[in-house]
């Protein structure tokens, strides 16, 4: 009996304790799914495998995650993400940079860009998307660089004025691998 | 001497601080300790407390009188010339004096036969720091350039004053006429003038490369570590608003005292906060701070479709006043608002679950160049 009411001690401490995780939107990178969300105080991101192998999950962030794409820096097995997210009047992008060692990513932010929604004089029409990034090859070296805000009408790609500006692949790279020194 | 990094028991970096010459945080990261400015603590009103009384970094003067009423005006720090002068305990003048004095006596010393020859040097030295001290501060804090420029002209002024009444008291004092005095003064004050100014100007240009700043006119060119558009933070002052929130309060957490004040980072980043958080509840009362008329409704998604813009003329320029997080605006694009009318309610857009509610304000304009320079909203 004893041991029965500390099994269920156990269980009711582990249940009250755990990190509360909501997930609001999933993204699929091929077998890799990237889930963002919400949880206690913060805001959250787990990396799975499809099989449901979990890489990586973090709640540690204030604001809210604006959008994930993908983008292999450091060519080991596994892909690499590139991230945003919002804060009052700015986005911070960053990176998820894989590792052979648990916990499998680390995240490095890597500039902050001010919001054009709030500093520049912009109004989106219905079919148009205001991105904080997207991946583009601009440079033509078969290698995906950084764009940061632009407005996104079907596949065409609209930079504001001053807000955009580009993040090379090599420019990425170093930054991480500066930050993580 | 003001604290710029604290590192842990391995070395790890903890805490760091940039500051602008006053004393408001340029950039910085943690938050472990409140000794920072000139080694002061920051207390948590957001005020250093310098033992004699307490000195406001972000208006750049002291809250309360100079207990011993000395230099141009009694509520300016270190005589407006923060970086060639310190003022370790809010009574700068006094020690500027005393070293003047002593300085004088020991370089007069062959010349001392008795007490009288003593008071007399030492009278002469205190004159001259404290004459040298008060025309350099009170010319510092009349000119709107730094760098190289303002040190020289705030050093050779002072340095002339010192050296001119020191020159000429210590040549009437060995007996000297007064004409031979005065041509005495005269050159020492040249001198005074010409070092002065020569170290004074190259030690201030020096510190306004340290931050980030030009050489020769000490103007700040600060990014805030952003990426296409950019912030900076401008030097310039606007007239005290209406209380925005009926407390007036500024917000804090738990772990950040700094979470809600202007030019803070926070989370450990860099990027410093453009604005000032004022905490409250949903759906309390949100007050324009200054005349103007609103052009916007809905800033953003950050800020939410109610927040509210009013281009206010302050100063003779006109600034954007932002309004962010609301939860219900009763103003329309178009309104002439006065100062103190209530143009809205608080509330939660695009504020962090585990953040207080707050009303965000910035007052900012856009510069050439792809900056938003932005100032401190205040109110009184």
């Amino acid at each position: 009996m004893i041991k029965l009411i500390f099994i269920c001690f156990f269980i009711l401490n582990i249940s009250f304790s755990a990190e509360q995780y909501e997930f609001t939107k999933i993204y699929t990178f091929g077998d890799f799914i990237v889930e963002t969300g919400f949880c206690n105080k913060h805001i959250s991101i787990r990396i799975s495998e499809k099989s449901k192998v979990l890489f990586f999950e973090d709640c540690s962030l204030d604001g809210v995650y604006c959008d994930i794409d993908t983008l292999f820096l450091n060519f080991d097995k596994l892909p690499d993400f590139i991230y945003c997210y919002n804060l009052e009047d700015y986005s911070i992008i960053g990176v998820l940079i894989s590792d052979t060692i648990y916990p499998y990513y680390r995240k490095v932010d890597l500039i902050d860009v001010f919001s054009p929604e709030i500093y520049g004089n912009i109004n989106l029409s219905n079919d148009e998307t205001l991105k904080e990034f997207v991946l583009f090859d601009i440079n033509n070296d078969n290698r995906k660089d950084i764009i940061t805000n632009v407005i996104k009408r079907g596949t065409n790609l609209y930079p504001i004025n001053p807000f955009s500006d580009t993040l090379s692949y090599y420019q990425i790279r170093n930054m991480v691998k500066n930050k993580l020194k | 001497m003001s604290s710029k990094a604290l590192v842990d028991e391995s070395g790890n970096i903890d805490q760091t601080r940039h500051y602008y010459p006053y004393g408001a945080i340029r950039t910085g990261t943690g938050n472990i300790s409140d000794y920072q400015y000139s080694g002061k603590e920051l207390d948590r009103t957001g005020f250093y407390y310098f033992g004699a009384r307490y000195y406001d970094p972000n208006f750049k003067r002291w809250l309360s009188c100079d207990p011993d009423e000395q230099g141009w005006s009694p509520y300016v720090y270190c005589g407006g010339n923060p970086v060639n002068m310190v003022d370790p305990d809010g009574e700068f003048f006094i020690e500027a004096m005393i070293i003047g004095a002593l300085f004088n006596t020991m370089m007069n010393a062959q010349n001392i036969d008795n007490i009288g020859d003593f008071l007399g040097y030492a009278a002469v030295g205190a004159l001259a720091g404290g004459g040298g001290a008060f025309v350099g501060s009170a010319i510092a804090g009349a000119i709107s350039f730094g760098g190289f420029a303002g040190g020289f002209v705030t050093g050779a002024s002072g340095g002339f004053i010192g050296g001119f009444v020191g020159g000429s008291g210590n040549t009437w004092m060995s007996g000297a006429n007064f004409r031979e005095g005065l041509l005495a003064g005269v050159e020492a004050g040249g001198i005074g003038a010409l070092t002065g100014g020569l170290l004074s100007g190259t030690v201030a240009g020096i510190d306004a490369l340290k931050s980030n700043a030009n050489f020769w006119n000490g103007k700040v060119y600060e990014s805030g570590g952003n990426f296409g558009a950019k912030g900076k933070f401008l030097d310039e002052e606007i007239p005290a608003g209406h209380k925005p929130t009926d407390t007036g309060e500024i917000a804090t957490t738990d772990n950040n005292p700094n979470y809600g004040k202007y030019g803070y980072t926070r989370d450990g980043g860099t990027r410093p906060h453009f604005g000032t958080d004022y905490v409250g509840d949903v759906d309390d009362n949100v007050y324009d701070m200054y005349d103007g008329t609103v052009t916007k409704i809905g800033l953003g998604k950050s800020y939410g479709p109610e927040s509210v813009r009013v281009n206010s003329v302050l100063n003779g320029k006109n600034y954007n006043v932002d309004y962010g997080h609301l939860s219900k605006s009763i103003v329309a694009a178009g309104d002439v608002v006065r100062s103190g009318d209530l143009i809205g309610y608080m509330g939660r857009y695009g504020i962090p679950n585990g953040s207080p509610t707050h009303v965000h304000i910035s007052v900012w304009r856009p510069l050439p160049g792809g900056y938003q320079g932005f100032v401190m909203p205040w109110w009184r």
